[in-house]
């Protein structure tokens, strides 16, 4: 298996939870067509509200319920701002990006300096019996942290609430067209608030995980913009809970599997195998679906499959150093934007503040 | 004086004219009051912190000479920031473009050391702002080519570059000394900007008016400037008058990566040290947001607010000296400064109607939001 065994699918699912948190929160808001991207900023709150409210009580409960408070803090800001002066929303995101990362390091640093305390409680793992016997993938699905299981099982419940009840309609009408939902009798300032405020449960959510979820730890800027990966991931996963879940299981496998890479001296064969089949299947899935393809198109996944393929049989040492395997999830996240992407599915009011008949001068 | 004078005159006294200005001081004043609340708050002395403050941003010839070197690159971070928001594009990327600037200027700076001194810096610049445009041109042209949001992706890239700058010092560029030290070779004495007088003060003073006066030129007298102000009023209009509305964006974002290396060859050339080091550019491309949005998009507003965020920055250091209280605090007042200006917008036309105010509520959001 080389590096593909349970330990590195045990982390993937790990690294994927915070991102997957948040990207589910935002994929709510944006779909009610408020694109926030403050989330790094409700990530970092809410990483130091768990931090320091565990710290406090020494319940990593408490402190997970802090870091909603802290990302619903820094939404209702947003949304005061936003949805209610009709601010850009590209602007306040900025500030609260800004603002959470700025607070949570100043918060910190006020705190803690020359404290000597710096770790708190983290959440031991929950393990189901029998299940996590599983060779392979069982310690990966049913030895987590209970904060890694509920991101998972939030990727229904955001399904169920977005197209199975009355309110996830209103959202999608308030992202889609706001001005049907006006008419239909329903406040599209309600609906976007609460939206939104999904967002900063998320963000929240998001930060309690990389805190109470694992490390135990806060320090300056811990999320490495885990906020922006889970925007990407909203993208990637083409505005849809399922596609999310797959764009952030992506995301974190890179993030696994780099961490991994670092520490062994050179790139196994294993993973050329896997950069060909990526070549394969993009050139394959549209093939059997019955897309329309032209040879330029298959240029670019074709020439990466055949490089796959000979890497894989020569094997040649390659050990970069670890700031170049840092940069791949970000790169990844480029390639996959790149590759993936299609504005035309987006919300079509998202960014856009909305502003009733009666209110236009 | 013809009819169409006396309007104009008319209108420039016009106290609706002044609002901008006046919600910008106002916004400066909240924010550093609040600051110094929470700061109070935290059980530290507000006259302690203020004093500090005043004496590190201000105190003697030195202190000035470096809040200066402090507004240079801020300057030209604003303008960049300006730039790229009038051809409708979210340039978040202005950090990873500082740090590409730099690593352009520091090759060049490290070499070629016979050459004459200007000749040398007028080259480093130059390869600042050629690595600060390419480095800007991958979301660029991912935009063009892929529609992959600039905003999304010249953030990632800040990431890029600033393990790029660590990989680099650690290895190809780091200074072949026995001290085994994390940072590459100063440059030569030849590329490094002179002193003005016995101060700290750099001739890089001049990028400031020189910047400031080609965008107001370029913004004011050129087609390119008409044309950004009509894809910025209305980009579907710009497009059906037949202007090339993608290209044009593609070309504000490099060139806004271009005047954030610029800034960033600054960093470097004007430093201390003249060396390339991890960290050599902390948050300045956020900074430079904050200015650009406190002069509200005004290139000449942005020397008073640039002023402003480098007299925070320096100030704000010797605060954590003097009193400990964290430099994360200027970040708190960064943020708070560009809130206040999202909500103050409301405010303006609310009480003025200030149409270009009005035009920034206007439902047509940035291209590419996502």
């Amino acid at each position: 298996m080389g590096p593909f065994d349970s330990a590195l699918f045990v982390s993937v699912v790990g690294l994927s939870a915070p991102v997957l948190w948040a990207a589910l929160g935002e994929l709510i808001s944006e779909r009610g067509g408020v694109i926030n991207i403050g989330l790094e900023g409700m990530v970092l709150g809410g990483a130091f509200a768990a931090y320091y409210v565990t710290w406090l009580t020494g319940s990593v409960w408490v402190g997970a319920l802090a870091s909603i408070a802290a990302g619903v803090a820094f939404a209702a800001i947003m949304g005061v701002l936003a949805i209610d002066r009709q601010a850009d929303q590209i602007i306040v995101g900025l500030g609260i990006l800004i603002l959470g990362g700025g607070a949570s390091a100043l918060a910190f640093e006020q705190i803690f300096t020359g404290t000597g305390r710096t770790i708190v409680d983290h959440m031991s793992e929950l393990e189901i019996p029998l299940l996590s016997d599983v060779p392979v993938i069982g310690e990966a699905l049913f030895k987590q942290v209970p904060l890694v299981y509920l991101a998972y099982l939030a990727v229904p419940f955001v399904w169920w609430l977005l197209w199975r009840t009355r309110w996830g309609l209103a959202v999608r009408a308030a992202g889609e067209s706001p001005e049907a939902l006006e008419a239909d009798g329903i406040s599209v300032r309600a609906v976007r608030w609460t939206a939104l405020l999904c967002a900063g449960v998320g963000g929240g959510l998001a930060g309690a995980t990389l805190v109470v979820g694992s490390l135990g730890t806060f320090t300056e800027n811990m999320s490495a913009g885990r906020g922006f990966i889970a925007l990407a991931a909203v993208v990637f996963g083409r505005w849809r809970p399922v596609g999310v879940l797959g764009a952030c299981l992506v995301f974190g496998g890179a993030d696994a599997l780099q961490l991994r890479l670092q520490a062994v001296g050179s790139i196994p064969w294993q993973v050329w195998t896997l950069v060909a089949l990526i070549g394969v299947a993009a050139v394959a899935v549209p093939l059997v679906r019955g897309r329309q393809m032209t040879p330029a198109m298959a240029l670019v996944p074709g020439v990466v499959a055949v490089a796959g393929f000979v890497l894989a049989v020569t094997e040649p040492t390659i050990d970069p150093p670890s700031q170049i395997w840092l940069m791949f999830p970000y790169v990844l996240a480029l390639l996959v934007l790149a590759g993936f992407v299609g504005r035309a599915r987006m919300p079509s009011a998202l960014g856009l503040p909305y502003r009733r008949a009666s209110e236009v001068a | 004086m013809t009819a169409l004078a006396a309007t104009r005159a008319r209108r420039r006294l016009d106290l609706g004219a002044l609002a901008p200005l006046a919600v910008s001081v106002a916004v400066a004043v909240v924010a550093g009051a609040v600051c110094l609340l929470v700061i109070g708050l935290t059980g530290n002395s507000i006259a302690d912190t203020a004093s500090a403050f005043v004496d590190g941003a201000f105190g003697g010839e030195d202190a000035v000479g470096d809040t200066i070197a402090v507004m240079i690159p801020l300057v030209l971070l604003g303008l960049a920031w300006i730039v790229a928001s009038s051809g409708r594009q979210i340039n978040l990327g202005l950090e990873g473009q500082i740090l590409a600037g730099g690593i352009g200027t520091t090759v060049v700076g490290t070499n070629f050391d016979g050459l004459a001194s200007p000749l040398h810096i007028a080259l480093c610049v130059l390869a600042g702002g050629v690595c600060g445009a390419l480095w800007a041109a991958l979301p660029a042209l991912l935009w063009v080519w892929r529609d992959v949001s600039v905003l999304l992706s010249s953030f990632m890239l800040n990431f890029v570059a600033v393990l790029l700058v660590a990989w680099l010092v650690r290895g190809p560029l780091q200074n072949p000394g026995p001290l085994g030290i994390v940072e590459s070779r100063p440059v030569a004495l030849s590329a490094v900007w002179p002193l003005v007088g016995s101060g700290s003060l750099r001739w890089d003073w001049v990028l400031i008016p020189i910047a400031v006066i080609a965008l107001v030129v370029v913004q004011r007298w050129t087609t390119t400037g008409f044309r950004l102000r009509v894809i910025s009023a209305n980009e579907s209009a710009a497009r059906h008058a037949g202007m090339a509305t993608t290209r044009i964006g593609a070309v504000a974002v490099m060139t806004s990566g271009a005047m954030a290396g610029i800034a960033g060859s600054s960093l470097i050339l004007g430093s201390f040290t003249g060396t390339l080091k991890e960290g050599f550019s902390s948050g300045y491309g956020f900074i430079g947001i904050a200015v650009a949005l406190l002069a509200r998009n005004n290139p000449i507003g942005c020397v008073a607010s640039a002023l402003l965020f480098a007299a925070l920055q320096q100030g704000g250091a010797l605060v954590e000296t003097r009193v400990g209280v964290s430099s994360a605090s200027v970040d708190l007042a960064e943020g708070l400064v560009i809130l206040f200006m999202a909500g103050s917008t409301w405010l303006l036309v609310k009480l003025t109607g200030h149409r270009r105010a009005a035009a920034e509520l206007a439902p047509e959001g940035p291209v590419g939001t996502v």
